[in-house]
């Protein structure tokens, strides 16, 4: 059986799998990370002022609604998001395998 | 000696609660509830959803957090992120692969997919480690509300609370409690958020959901206390975004959690209650920046004195009744008695079954076994008070130091060992010991130059990438491993529901 490696993923199924990952990831990435990246960006003073820090959202100032509750939201939305698509691809895979686990099915 | 201060109230409220808990074990033993059927049918993924918030609601979550946001604004937010977040990384790199495995601890994941009882010896050691350093950090917690309840010195409080813990514990094992998650979930978030909704009511703010409502408290704080409320108002960017990865690494990293996922039937409800379980969590991490902001608000200068009972702090301050405070401290002395139970009971497991039988008397009896587990928890509560005495650093901070352990360590050989299947057993070993060097390093390095790039409770930014590195390298210079690890790996990545 040909061996593991998420970087070199072989078949539709595990070529599925590795993509809906990386995609998963780059977006938590972004929220998380990205975002505190681009107020590093955009800002103008050594605290972090910025239009993001300036602006106002449900009564907060925008950058701190977004890092403590909307960053929250996101990912529980990410994971809905990677729970609906890994079933899926699992249906698909299981749908046109003759059998259930221990196959090769999906190799390439 | 002078008389205690004892608040009564108060005092009865945990009382009440710890009894609570222990009826309510009985009984979910009595009718043979455990975490998932009950009377032979499946609960489903959002009760095991509750069981996994409830196992997460620790002194950290509950008083540790808020405080930690209290005195250092928006950079508490990356403990925010970082003990939410990190479920995001189980679910997609972990979750229907460890289930996939069975019934396990960590450890034996670990021995078995790196074929070595050396590197399953070395995981033992380290899940003892990263147990010890997360449980001092629930006994502050528990010594601070001591403190607080019965009037005694930090201290003394320690020893008390000491006490009380380890027989609480030892009662519970010898009744055979089985933990009732739920319940337990509903008590702790409704003493959590009850006294939100009055703090937010009394200080005119929008107390239908304080959640929300605690905006217009962080932008009046903008203008008294900036630094406060903008990004880099405490520390800057670099430590943010280290402490926000290494507590994500290290959720996806920590032994008891990752143990939890075979208790679902299935890969499919593991993936679902991830989701729940996030939820469940959101709830309350959605809140402690509420009690944060409104404590700031009416106790500006309080500083470290008071930041680890701040929730406390802001339900007097606010002029609730005394029975507020008294449901918060019961609330959070109640989720750190859990939380050291389970770990005191994972560390004696260990140290009895593995190292103890495991090298000296492996004929031991049953009884003989519990026995000695006993003791071990024992010893091992005790040596956790010791160091408890003398906190190196706030409760969330501790625990955060826990994480980066398991963030440097576990977390690595976890990824690598279920998605390459080059891995071999010396690149985990070299890995795990890489990670451990310079976690368990971090914490003795002091004040030196190292420590602004690699802090006791941040190092996990550079030290996963280091042993992710150290495990690619030295697998690719070994031979690979033996073909049952085929076997092991198309088991656990089966596309099965």
């Amino acid at each position: 059986m040909e061996s593991v490696n998420l970087l070199r993923p072989r078949g539709p199924y595990f070529k599925g799998v590795a993509r809906l990952i990386f995609v998963v990831l780059a977006l938590w990435f972004l929220v998380v990370y990205g975002f505190q990246f681009f107020l590093v960006l955009i800002q103008r003073d050594s605290l972090g002022s910025s239009w993001l820090t300036d602006a106002r959202f449900l009564g907060f100032p925008f950058h701190y609604w977004f890092t403590g509750q909307f960053a929250i939201l996101a990912f529980l939305l990410l994971c809905l998001m990677f729970n609906r698509r890994y079933d899926k691809l699992l249906s698909k895979q299981t749908g046109t395998a003759s059998e259930v686990g221990g196959n090769d099915h999906g190799s390439a | 000696m002078e008389a205690l201060e004892v608040k009564t109230v108060p005092a009865l409220i945990l009382a009440a609660t710890l009894v609570l808990f222990v009826l309510v074990g009985v009984l979910s033993r009595v009718q043979n509830l455990d975490e998932y059927w009950v009377a032979g049918r499946k609960i489903g993924p959002f009760a095991s959803g509750m069981a996994i918030a409830s196992n997460w609601m620790s002194a950290a979550s509950f008083l540790g957090m808020a405080g930690l946001l209290y005195l250092q604004g928006y950079f508490g937010l990356a403990y925010v992120l970082g003990w939410t977040g990190g479920y995001v990384l189980l679910l997609v790199l972990m979750a229907s692969q460890i289930r996939n495995y069975g019934k396990f601890t960590a450890p034996d994941f670990i021995g078995d997919r790196y074929y070595s009882k050396v590197a399953r010896f070395l995981a033992a050691l380290i899940t003892l480690a990263i147990s010890f350093v997360y449980a001092v950090g629930q006994y502050k917690g528990i010594g601070e509300m001591f403190k607080w309840i019965f009037g005694m010195d930090y201290r003394l409080s320690i020893i008390a609370g000491t006490i009380v813990v380890l027989s609480y514990v030892l009662l519970s094992g010898m009744l055979g409690v089985v933990r009732n998650q739920q319940v337990q979930y509903v008590v702790l978030i409704t003493a959590f958020l009850l006294p939100l909704f009055f703090i937010a009511k009394k200080m005119g703010f929008f107390y239908l959901v304080p959640q929300i409502g605690y905006g217009e408290a962080v932008s009046q704080l903008q203008t008294t206390h900036p630094e406060f409320v903008l990004p880099w108002g405490d520390e800057g960017l670099y430590s943010w975004i280290a402490l926000c990865f290494t507590l994500m690494v290290g959720t996806a990293g920590l032994p008891h959690v990752i143990q939890r996922f075979y208790l679902v039937p299935n890969a499919r409800d593991a993936r679902t209650s991830v989701v729940w379980g996030l939820f469940f969590i959101g709830i309350l991490y959605w809140s402690s920046p509420a009690f944060a902001a409104f404590g700031k608000i009416l106790n500006p200068d309080g500083g470290k004195e008071v930041a680890d009972v701040i929730i406390i702090n802001a339900a007097e301050n606010a002029g609730l009744p005394e029975w507020f405070a008294g449901l918060l401290a019961a609330g959070a002395i109640s989720a750190a008695f859990s939380t050291v139970g389970g770990l005191l009971m994972a560390g004696s497991a260990a140290f009895a079954h593995d190292l103890y039988f495991g090298l000296f008397k492996p004929t031991a009896s049953a009884q003989e076994r519990v026995r000695v587990a006993r003791i071990g928890t024992v010893i091992l509560g005790l040596a956790i008070m010791v160091v408890a005495l003398d906190p190196p650093a706030l409760i969330g901070q501790i625990v955060a130091m826990a994480f980066a352990i398991a963030g440097c360590t576990i977390f690595p050989v976890f990824v690598l060992g279920i998605w390459w299947s080059r891995a071999t057993r010396e690149g985990g070993i070299a890995g795990m010991l890489v990670g451990a060097f310079i976690s368990i390093g971090a914490l003795f390095w002091g004040e030196t130059f190292l420590a602004e790039w690699i802090p006791a409770t941040s190092s996990a930014l550079i030290g996963a990438p280091a042993a992710l590195l150290t495990i690619v390298l030295v697998s690719l210079y070994t031979k690979p491993p033996p073909p049952e690890i085929d076997t092991l790996m198309r088991q656990i990545h089966q596309p099965t529901e």
